[in-house]
């Protein structure tokens, strides 16, 4: 039915009325059919009824007194009615008495009835009626009726309905074609002014009205519809005006916000560049405070050395002041007195006896001095050694902050440990160097050492501070995932509350009595300004700490 | 030919049909099969009773003739008992528009009053009684009596209706004149059957 609802709206009104036509006159044929077909029955009956009472009347003295002949005849009456072919009068006992046959033919088989009443068989009507005389039922008249006339009838009837039907339909086409232009002008006529409304968007056009029907008032209401889309219309164009004033006070009065917001913005900016001044500067106050360390370092060890140099010194004084060399002197002396009989005196003289023994004494005497003097001198050389390196180191660290170069990070360390020997050997702190196989890393040296020593410095005194024996520091250098390589200091020192893990690389944090807590936080920033990392763990107090230095292989490109 | 050859008649031609006759009219309880083959003299008594009843249903009295409604039909006969105690049996227990049927054997004696004849409906004079026949038709004068004999001279002698035998089968002759004249009406259907005759000159019944 999808076709059916693309169709015009006049071929609609069209076939809607010749079917409403087709519809009606078909149930109007049909129901008329149904009704003549049963009302031919029913009057059948009736007449034959009527036809064969009268026989039944007529046939009482025939049949009573024996005379088939007079029934037969008036049997013959019948002729006059074409469609009954056949009549016969039994006895009461079903004897046949009188016949009759229309077409001489004998009927095939005995009718189905025996008792008064009829039947419809095929297309025949069998009536069957009792003869009665003076209240005695004395026989039995049957009537064959051939209704095939009365179907013929029906059928001639039928086939002029559908005639008439098809001529109905054909004036129903052609009036209801004729006619539903005044129905579809004005519907047309609005479709079209919608159509350009729509189009052109002019409100103004307005549709023609042809009558006071419900089209009319259609048409009506859609003029009236068209008039408030015009007034709504204008309204909202003086809407619209309106709202483009407020949309300029409004963007004025955003524009002006903006502004301040930049000045603002600005004034932000320049508190933030004041803000990284500060960080800068105190971040160069915490290296220097890191140099200062490192000097300080330096010093004590120069000083350490200085000391086992100036008791080298002072013992090989000691041991030249307290020299036998005096008592060669003695011999000397005793025996250039003696020159001349110096082989009496040695001989026969009771000191000069006694002087060869001596002078073989005393030489094994200063030769032994001799070497102690020169061990000392030797331990002397190796301090001033010592403090040369020293020194040499501290300006390979010195005023180079900020350069990167390949550095072997066992080196590093070797300085660092280096740094603290004395205080290790002090203190007894036992070193286990663990170093993986690697390229050496490209990184700023300087501040490699200054975290170094700070991570050292740490693990050291949280070793000192829980006294006791077996003290010992693990650096483990390890390459990490992603091109980083991993450097850690492990000691076995107080180690680190949970609460103090999270504070201990915050700015002037510190646990130590003289510790300015400088020191993690700068070794952490300079970790980051590297592209690295500073990490901190413990297992809690008294179970030591593990400090992670992690830091790519290559320089970051952008640091800081 | 009387009633009495009916049985060789019947049973060259049209026997069947005369039994038939007698079992729907007369003998309806009676079964095909107990109809002996043979007809005698008793069975042709019992068709001519049968046909008497009969016609009282095609006949119509004038309402006189009736003292009440419950008034019965009286069929007189007269002649021999035997016949009428045949007819008593055939009009046991029957009615003829709705009256019952009473059967009485009449007397006719000249000379004597015939109130006895003319209070019957039905009036059957044997062929025994045919010389008296003439006297006894004059005596009932225009009674509305239903007069029945045999023969069609029956009819023909101022009678009403005659009965007789013809090729096999039982026919009657009917006296238009004497019926009409006994203010009795015949049924159309009666008279279509029968066979009209008219009284002769010499015996027609006069006023």
């Amino acid at each position: 039915m999808l076709w059916f609802r693309d169709l015009s709206f006049g071929t609609k009104i069209v076939l809607y009325s010749t079917l409403a036509s087709a519809v009606a006159l078909c149930l109007v044929v049909g129901s008329t059919s149904v009704f003549h077909a049963i009302d031919h029955r029913r009057v059948a009956v009736r007449t034959l009824t009527v036809q064969a009472d009268v026989l039944a009347v007529n046939s009482t003295a025939a049949l009573t007194f024996d005379d088939p002949t007079a029934a037969e005849e008036s049997l013959r009456g019948l002729e006059a009615e074409p469609y009954i072919v056949h009549a016969c009068i039994h006895h009461k006992n079903g004897e046949p008495f009188a016949d009759y046959r229309r077409d001489g033919k004998r009927e095939p088989r005995p009718y189905m009835l025996e008792e008064p009443g009829h039947c419809f068989e095929g297309n025949s009507l069998i009536m069957v009626r009792p003869i009665v005389l003076d209240g005695e039922r004395i026989g039995t008249i049957h009537i064959k009726y051939e209704l095939t006339a009365v179907y013929a009838h029906l059928k001639r009837q039928c086939v002029i309905a559908g005639v008439v039907m098809l001529l109905s339909m054909g004036v129903a086409f052609l009036l209801s074609a004729k006619l539903q232009g005044t129905l579809v002008r004005p519907v047309t006529e609005l479709a079209t002014i919608a159509k350009t409304i729509s189009e052109e968007k002019d409100y103004s056009v307005r549709a023609v009205r042809y009558g006071q029907d419900e089209l009319g008032r259609l048409t009506d209401a859609f003029n009236e519809m068209l008039e408030q889309i015009q007034d709504r219309d204008t309204a909202l164009q003086r809407a619209r005006e309106g709202l483009e004033v407020r949309v300029r006070e409004r963007t004025a009065q955003l524009t002006k916000a903006n502004q301040s917001l930049q000045v603002e913005i600005a004034e932000r900016k320049q508190a933030e560049q004041k803000l990284e001044e500060l960080h800068r500067q105190l971040l160069d106050a915490s290296r220097q405070a890191g140099m200062a360390e490192i000097a300080s370092g330096v010093l004590h060890n120069v000083g350490n050395v200085l000391t086992s140099a100036s008791v080298s010194v002072w013992l090989a004084a000691e041991k030249t002041r307290k020299s036998r060399v005096s008592g060669l002197a003695k011999a000397t002396e005793l025996m250039s007195q003696h020159a001349d009989d110096l082989g009496t005196f040695i001989t026969a003289d009771e000191k000069g006896k006694q002087l060869p023994a001596y002078l073989t004494k005393l030489a094994e005497h200063l030769t032994a001095e001799q070497a102690a003097i020169l061990e000392e001198l030797a331990s002397l050389q190796d301090n001033i050694e010592h403090i040369k390196s020293i020194i040499s180191m501290q300006q390979s660290y010195a005023g180079i902050a900020g350069v990167v170069e390949p550095v072997t990070i066992s080196d590093v360390l070797g300085d660092v440990l280096k740094m603290n020997a004395a205080s290790f050997e002090r203190h007894r702190i036992q070193v286990v160097q663990d170093y993986g196989e690697m390229p050496p890393p490209v990184l700023d040296k300087h501040k490699l050492l200054q975290i170094l020593v700070n991570m050292i410095k740490n693990a050291k005194y949280a070793m000192i501070d829980r006294g006791g024996q077996d003290k010992r520091l693990t650096l483990r250098v390890r390459p990490g995932e992603e091109d980083r390589l991993q450097i850690k200091v492990i000691d076995n020192g107080v180690g680190i509350s949970e609460d103090n893990l999270t504070r201990i690389f915050a700015s002037g944090f510190t646990t130590k009595k003289d510790g300015h807590g400088f020191g993690l936080h700068s070794s952490a920033l300079m970790a980051t300004e590297m592209g690295g990392s500073l990490t901190g763990s413990s297992d809690g107090l008294g179970k030591g700490a593990t400090f992670t230095l992690e830091l790519p292989v290559q320089p970051a490109e952008v640091s800081r | 030919m009387t009633l009495a050859h009916v049985q060789e008649r019947s049973m060259r031609r049209g026997h069947i049909k005369l039994v038939l006759l007698i079992a729907a009219g007369v003998m309806p309880l009676l079964s095909r099969t107990a109809i002996p083959q043979v007809i005698d003299q008793g069975k042709a008594a019992k068709v001519k009773a049968a046909y008497i009843y009969n016609f009282g249903k095609f006949v119509t009295w004038p309402d006189t003739a009736f003292q009440d409604e419950s008034a019965p039909v009286v069929i007189g006969v007269i002649g021999s008992q035997s016949f009428v105690d045949i007819l008593d049996d055939t009009v046991r227990g029957k009615t003829v528009r709705g009256r019952k049927l009473l059967v009485k054997r009449v007397k006719f004696e000249k000379g004597k009053r015939v109130d006895g004849l003319r209070s019957c409906h039905i009036l059957y004079i044997s062929p025994s009684e045919r010389d008296r026949e003439h006297t006894i038709l004059r005596a009932l004068d225009k009674a509305s009596v239903l007069t029945v004999g045999d023969e069609e001279s029956f009819a023909t002698n101022g009678g009403m209706i005659g009965l007789a035998l013809r090729e096999g089968r039982v026919v009657f002759y009917v006296n238009r004149e004497a019926v009409k004249d006994a203010e009795l009406k015949l049924s159309a259907k009666l008279l279509k059957l029968a066979r009209l005759v008219r009284s002769h000159k010499r015996s027609k019944v006069s006023t």
